[in-house]
């Protein structure tokens, strides 16, 4: 491959290390033979929630290294690279720690939290591996702005060719559509899907009077292409809110994370 | 750029969409902050400050649980077994975490007989970033004994270590001592397989584990030889049975022969447990009785001519009563004078019949008892288990035996166990046959220990290696580490093995 991506980055350095992390511990983990259960307690139980909570504090900073564009302390792709395997590394070093145990109290919902996070992160990872390529093929090489244009122009278009009309239905029609935004209800995003498109209705509503009306091809043609730009915008808009979206969980989950940890942390020494 | 007022609703919204969701801090806030307040500050604020809270009920380290009904200031007792110093200190009052706040905190259940204190987390922790104290602990577990006495200190380079080093709590239901029977075999170890470094006066042998060599033989407390009152350490040795004076002729090997014993009307075929009567005594079993375990075959008749008629078991004066007040009776008795005569012409003509003639029954009944005494003692009942002794006779003549013989039988040692540190429990191995493990039916004397052997037990158990077909056995399966000063202990000196054996 000519370039590094996220996951390729450095000839799969980081990939390596997240490998090499989930061997060691699984080793140590088999080869240790606790007193009792294995458990938090044991040393080897300090030395992987050592690690852990390390790994988590790092993974943590990437929100903060993400917006230093001045700092060169690695690559930023190489960062998310590391952040991507050693997060996924982590799910194996947080549950060995725990030792396969779960109750209610905060040390689970610290495992809880984490394991949520990396989920939310994993969700991420395959929107960012299919989206970004499908946004970008769906607006064409063009900017949304640039589409915006396009519908505005179609839509001067169309005042023009509707003035010889004298139809009122149409021209409500054509007035309704003209009027139609990208989503007629900010849920729609989700789906990309507007159910009830008054543009979509003008295309079949012309198309239907195309066979008592001849003069009717102009305005249809404007219609659809108005409809085409409309879906474009739909469903690039609906792709970037997912791209959002997953960042909206994983962000406050990590930082409820980050209280529990602590909570775990200072609680586990504290009644030592 | 054109300015937003300018814009056509459709550029306003696509304006918008271009903006990102815009929650993540407020969810994160959202989200941290609750967790960070409920499960940190406010459990921490809870134990730290109890004053803070309201209703809070001043409860003892004790009772935490119990519902405290009436007069709060009542002095609440210690429990029995709790540390002597316990007794006399005034109990610290104590408050529980409002609302068991901190009960979050709790990494797992406790050991079934701390879950009253559940909710009290305090009871045991001070929450002030150290570990658990051992006074937290002896606070209700005084009693327990240390692993070296403090005499013997000056010879070790041993520390006692904290309780929490073998007994970790939240690790499930089951009772802290019974996780370390199985889990505290390294530890152990680590002292012992080179115990002549750390206590270089002990007598205690090096241990590495249970397989093969790692274990020495046996060490079993057993009577002196020359002072049965006292007790000694004896350590087994391969292929020899130890000896313990018992004052008792028992040939286990006879009373177990396959080919079976003479019994009172036919041949019986006896097994262990028709003696060896398992109950819940130091040596696990009921003691044996003369009248229910010997006596059907062993019979203490003294005139053959009427052998129901028998002595009681016991010492020998009621014995030597009851022959003399018998021939008395009989003397005066024509009807049983007649009857014996009889009987014992009917016995005289038995063919292979060889025991002595008795005396006529007209005989002087003194002469008629003594002969029936020495029978009894000598030749037919006492002594064929006892070790008898002719005594001097009494001074004063005040039982109507006196004026016979008089004989001593030698006292019998009470049972006792031969290793009374070790945990052995019968009732787990009762599916084995008992001659696996005790050679009984070769044994030919009382006086054998039939201590089974150190490859006896390895049979079937391994050490901490698991081995196939083998029970997997720590340390703790058999050996207590606390060694207790317990009260019968200190009230029996013939109980504490007086350890004059020097290492081997």
């Amino acid at each position: 491959m000519a370039h590094d991506n996220l996951f390729n980055y450095k000839n799969f350095t980081f990939l390596r290390w997240a490998t090499l992390l989930i061997l060691v511990s699984g080793a140590a983990y088999l080869i240790d033979k606790p007193k009792i259960t294995a458990n938090g307690g044991t040393w080897l139980g300090y030395t992987l929630g050592t690690i852990g909570a390390l790994l988590i504090a790092w993974l943590l900073w990437l929100g903060i290294r993400k917006r230093q564009y001045t700092k060169d302390s690695g690559n930023l792709r190489g960062w998310v690279s590391a952040h991507i395997y050693l997060g996924m590394a982590l799910a194996f070093v947080g549950t060995l720690h725990a030792g396969f145990q779960l109750g209610w109290n905060v040390h689970s919902l610290a495992y809880v939290l984490m394991m949520l996070v990396i989920v939310s992160g994993l969700w991420g990872l395959t929107l960012y591996v299919r989206l970004p390529e499908i946004m970008s093929n769906t607006l064409n090489r063009k900017s949304p702005e640039q589409i915006v244009d396009q519908i505005e122009t179609l839509d001067r278009e169309c005042v023009k060719l509707s003035k010889a009309l004298h139809d009122d239905a149409l021209s409500r029609a054509l007035a309704a559509s003209a009027r139609q935004g990208i989503y007629s209800l900010a849920s729609q995003r989700r789906s990309g899907r507007v159910t009830d498109c008054k543009t979509d209705a003008a295309c079949a509503l012309i198309q239907q009077k195309m066979s008592e009306q001849g003069n009717l091809i102009g305005l249809y043609q404007n219609q659809v292409q108005r409809l085409k730009a409309l879906k474009q915008l739909r469903k690039y808009y609906s792709m970037r809110y997912w791209l959002d979206m997953w960042l909206t969980v994983h962000v406050p989950l990590s930082f409820g994370l980050l209280a529990a940890l602590t909570a775990h942390v200072i609680s586990v020494f504290y009644y030592w | 750029m054109a300015k937003p007022e300018q814009r056509s609703p459709l550029g306003q919204e696509q304006q918008r969409l271009s903006r990102p969701i815009g929650l993540k801090r407020q969810l994160s806030w959202l989200i941290a902050l609750p967790i960070f307040l409920a499960f940190l500050i406010l459990p921490w604020l809870a134990s730290q400050y109890p004053d803070f809270f309201e209703s809070v009920q001043p409860v003892s380290e004790v009772t935490a649980q119990t519902e405290t009904t009436g007069d709060q200031t009542d002095a609440i007792k210690p429990p029995l077994n709790a540390h002597p110093s316990l007794f006399s200190q005034t109990q610290t009052e104590r408050k529980q975490t409002f609302l068991s706040l901190d009960s979050v905190w709790n990494p797992g259940p406790l050991a079934s007989a701390h879950q009253a204190w559940e909710g009290d987390c305090q009871a045991c922790h001070e929450g002030n970033f150290s570990r658990v104290k051992d006074e937290s602990c002896q606070s209700c577990h005084g009693n327990m004994g240390l692993h070296v006495q403090e005499q013997d200190l000056a010879d070790t380079s041993f520390e006692e270590p904290r309780c929490a080093t073998c007994h970790r709590d939240h690790k499930g239901i089951e009772s802290l001592a019974e996780q370390n029977k199985h889990f505290v075999g390294q530890d152990c170890a680590d002292c012992h397989s080179q115990i002549e470094k750390t206590a270089p006066k002990t007598q205690t042998l090096a241990v590495k584990g249970f397989d093969g060599d790692e274990h020495p033989e046996f060490r079993l407390t057993l009577r002196s030889t020359e002072d049965a009152a006292k007790l000694i350490r004896v350590r087994m040795k391969k292929e020899q049975v130890l000896q313990e004076p018992t004052t008792l002729s028992f040939p286990h090997d006879v009373h177990l022969s396959p080919k079976g014993i003479e019994g009172k009307e036919k041949l019986e075929f006896l097994e262990c447990a028709d003696c060896h009567e398992a109950a819940d005594t130091e040596t696990g079993f009921k003691n044996i009785e003369m009248e229910t375990h010997c006596q059907d075959c062993h019979s203490l008749a003294f005139e053959p001519a009427l052998p129901e008629r028998q002595v009681p078991h016991g010492a020998s004066g009621p014995v030597l009563d009851t022959i003399v007040e018998f021939y008395s009776f009989m003397a005066q008795n024509r009807d049983l004078q007649q009857q014996v005569t009889q009987k014992r012409a009917t016995i005289a003509a038995r063919p292979g019949n060889s025991s002595k003639p008795r005396a006529n029954v007209n005989a002087n009944p003194l002469v008629q008892a003594e002969a029936a005494a020495q029978d009894l003692f000598e030749n037919r009942a006492c002594g064929v288990c006892h070790q008898i002794s002719i005594s001097p006779k009494p001074v004063t003549s005040q039982t109507s035996g006196s004026k016979l013989t008089q004989y001593t039988i030698a006292e019998v040692a009470p049972t006792h166990a031969w290793m009374p540190m070790a945990r052995f429990d019968h009732k787990a191995h009762e599916f084995e046959s008992c001659s696996n493990c005790h050679k009984a039916e070769t044994s030919d004397k009382a006086d054998d220990v039939l201590m089974p052997d150190l490859e006896s037990c390895q049979s079937c158990h391994s050490g901490s290696n698991s081995s196939l077909n083998k029970v997997e056995s720590n340390c703790g399966v058999c050996h207590g580490y606390h060694i207790h000063e317990t009260e019968a202990s200190s009230e029996r000196p013939e109980n504490k093995a007086d350890t004059v054996a020097v290492r081997e």
